[in-house]
């Protein structure tokens, strides 16, 4: 029981902070936050100027499950991501992976 | 030779158990929260990326902020973006936002300088007022709007189109257009566009797509050269947009 106890500790000691995981060649749903965030608003913005809600969509739908939360909090401080917002609501149902329900983080 | 008693063989094996659940559940079940950027993007990705800030770039015009996304997606993004840039004009894309953006931050992109050309009006000119003199004349200005007209050609019809002329008629290439947008809750948005890379249309011209219930201010170089436009009732009760043809003088 000692050896296990001591091995999870090691381990978790080794993959979290001798060798975290490493990111590379990521999709956008493992960006950092921040960067989420910002991806989001870029799409906001690109669609402000094209108004094509189906591309800007397909482009959120790129962060995952994270696209809801990354586009709320991009509304926060950006008009064009809370008229985004706002949009993907009002548009029809579209097949997307692209929740609009209230933010859970 | 001894064996080692087993006890210890037990805790070795416990604990190297142990180990590989601690790995497993650091890395794959639990791993620390990225702090990734957009450099780490896959090259598909990254791509997209690059499109979108040039996207954002032409919408907002912010220099600083398109200059702190490009930072981001890594060192190589300048050439990357020529690239882009260059893969767009040979396959027949659009290459308007990508150059703008190449060009509005003077990256070292001749694709870009040879599509985005600046074209500086020529300065206002003052005349000295004395007691005696007579009044100036008003100095004409280098813009002159010759055409507005509501465009209700049906599939392209909530289009605000600009055509730029030069004052022997011919078309105008490489003119940037600024689009300044309220919507009807108050929010403003600015695009801009360069003549020359409109679908369809001739080397002199530039197109938005109008959103209803936004009024549109038109300018070049600063200069408003169209006010108060927005989408107007077709005969055939759709929504048109506007045609603004514009004589500018070198």
């Amino acid at each position: 029981m000692l050896g296990l106890l001591l091995g999870v500790g090691l381990g978790l000691l080794a993959g979290w902070v001798v060798w975290p995981a490493q990111y590379d060649s990521i999709t956008p749903e493992l960006l950092s936050i921040d960067h989420q965030t910002d991806y989001a608003k870029i799409v906001a913005a690109g669609y402000s100027r094209a108004d094509d809600i189906d591309l800007a969509r397909s482009y959120l739908a790129r962060l995952g499950p994270h696209a809801n939360n990354a586009l709320r909090r991009a509304v926060d401080d950006d008009p064009a991501a809370a008229r985004l917002l706002a949009d993907l609501n009002a548009a029809p149902a579209a097949p997307t992976n692209l929740p609009v329900s209230p933010p859970t983080d | 030779m001894r064996r080692p008693p087993a006890s210890l063989l037990v805790f070795a094996l416990c604990l190297a158990l142990g180990l590989a659940g601690g790995l497993v559940y650091a890395w794959f079940v639990a791993p620390r929260p990225s702090s990734a950027a957009p450099d780490r993007l896959n090259p598909v990705d990254r791509d997209i990326y690059l499109r979108l800030v040039a996207a954002a770039y032409a919408a907002d015009g912010d220099r600083d902020r398109a200059t702190a996304r490009l930072a981001a997606a890594g060192p190589d993004a300048a050439a990357r973006l020529e690239a882009l840039l260059t893969t767009d004009l040979g396959d027949g894309r659009p290459v308007a936002d990508l150059a703008h953006l190449a060009a509005g931050l003077g990256l070292d992109a001749p694709a870009a300088a040879l599509l985005v050309t600046p074209r500086p009006l020529p300065p206002a000119t003052t005349a000295a007022v004395t007691a005696d003199a007579p009044l100036p004349t008003l100095t004409a200005s280098p813009v002159t709007v010759v055409n507005r007209q509501p465009l209700c050609p049906g599939a392209v019809a909530q289009q605000l189109v600009v055509r730029t002329v030069d004052e022997d008629g011919q078309p105008l290439p490489g003119v940037t257009i600024t689009a300044r947008r309220t919507d009807a809750a108050g929010n403003g948005a600015t695009s801009t566009a360069t003549t020359g890379f409109a679908a369809a249309s001739d080397a002199g011209t530039a197109d938005f797509t109008m959103q209803p219930g936004a009024i549109y201010v038109l300018e070049l170089d600063g200069q408003i050269v169209a006010e108060e436009l927005q989408l107007v009732a077709c005969p055939d009760g759709g929504q048109g947009g506007w045609e603004i043809e514009l004589q500018v003088r070198e």
